[in-house]
């Protein structure tokens, strides 16, 4: 994860939804459902696409499919376009 | 003394020397014109605003006046100037109210940083005000034109003043604008009200003005509580339909129909946050005014939730 202090979040009871806004960019995004689960297994301890995939998959059930992969490692690029992940070659 | 009861000659006078001042709550627009048309149209749509002292403040000095030259005799054309300044692209004489309008959006939208400017309709019953926001398009003005004949009070059909520091909204209760196929649904939903002369063949399709209640416009300079967010979606045949919405993507649709979201920063983010906070949030899908005034009446009633 990319330091959230340069992060607002607002987030509501009624909504598995949230928004973001960046301090450094002064952009606002919309978070939805996948983004935030990623956030917050990245929150736990750095891992890969891969180990996201089965950690999420092993939750919710069911095997990685290459669907699962691929919209998994979107989202992480969009994370990391925004500024709220960082990738690490190690 | 308001502006119906000031004769068509004392009318044109006013506006030949700059001298009409329309108190647009919280602002002061003073309004220079030579066109023929903007004096009946301010005669018929602002009837019952105050004639307000000619030494009096304004925040916004505004003239429409017609182009010089050539241009004065064939296809004459009008010019929009701002604090003395031509701004936009001059327009075909005949849209020179419809300009007016345009213009005075413009001067609130580009000058008002105090606010959180939501393009959005503003109605209000019980104290309770429904922000409609939404692109155009989606029947934004003809549900509040049909609203605010129901007993709903009209704040604003375009732009909503979000205030920062209390949290209340205001409107400037200014002539309703509607366009293409509204203009006649409102024609037959509300035969009474009056409109100007259907305006064809600008950037907008027909359009045409308003003359906002009478009784909103005496109550203009009451802010009110933010308490609905309302998205119309207009659906022919469909059946009505509210549906609550999701609070993160209003928060986001809220942004993009914001004039100046981006000027405040932070602040217009927690803004619009407490803004989302304060309301509850819904999507409404119909097919007649009759069938959303229905689902108006419900909500206030608490029925929805």
């Amino acid at each position: 994860l990319s330091p959230l202090n340069q992060f607002q979040f607002k987030e509501w009871v009624d909504d598995d939804s949230m928004v973001a806004f960046s301090r450094r960019s002064g952009d606002t995004h919309f978070l939805s459902p996948l983004p935030l689960a990623l956030l917050d297994l990245l929150g736990q301890s750095p891992a890969t696409s891969l180990t996201l995939a089965d950690t999420l998959t092993d939750e919710l059930g069911g095997l990685p499919s290459n669907e699962a992969m691929e919209l998994i490692e979107t989202t992480l690029i969009q994370l990391q376009d925004i500024g709220l992940v960082s990738s690490s070659s190690c | 003394l308001k502006i119906s009861e000031l004769s068509a000659a004392e009318l044109r006078g006013r506006l030949h020397r700059g001298e009409l001042l329309l108190h647009i709550t919280p602002f002061v627009a003073r309004i220079r014109s030579d066109i023929p048309t903007i004096v009946t149209d301010i005669a018929l749509t602002y009837a019952d605003f105050d004639v307000l002292d000619v030494d009096r403040f304004a925040d916004f000095h505004v003239e429409v006046s017609r182009e010089n030259g050539l241009r004065r005799w064939i296809k004459p054309h009008a010019r929009f100037y701002f604090d003395g300044r031509p701004s936009f692209i001059p327009l075909p004489v005949h849209q020179a109210f419809a300009m007016l309008e345009w213009g005075l959006n413009w001067c609130v939208a580009a000058h008002s940083h105090q606010y959180l400017i939501i393009h959005a309709a503003v109605i209000e019953k019980d104290g309770k005000a429904a922000l409609l926001p939404a692109p155009p398009g989606s029947g934004k003005s003809t549900l509040c034109a049909g609203l605010i004949q129901r007993g709903w009070r009209l704040l604003s059909d375009e732009l909503g003043l979000y205030d920062l520091e209390s949290g209340l909204i205001h409107g400037m209760c200014r002539p309703v604008n509607l366009k293409n196929a509204s203009i006649d649904v409102i024609k037959r939903f509300a035969p009474a009200s009056a409109m100007t002369h259907p305006v064809p063949d600008t950037t907008k399709g027909t359009v045409c003005l308003m003359r906002p209640p009478c009784d909103s416009v005496d109550r203009r300079m009451e802010p009110a509580q933010p308490t609905w967010i309302v998205l119309p979606k207009y659906s022919p045949d469909a059946a009505p339909l509210m549906q609550q919405h999701s609070r993160a993507h209003t928060f986001m649709l809220l942004a993009e129909q914001s004039f100046n979201y981006d000027v405040h920063g932070v602040r217009g983010f927690e803004a619009v946050g407490r803004l989302i906070d304060q309301c509850r949030c819904h999507q409404l899908t119909y097919s007649s005014l009759d069938d959303a005034d229905l689902a108006f009446q419900q909500l206030l009633a608490g029925h929805l939730q």
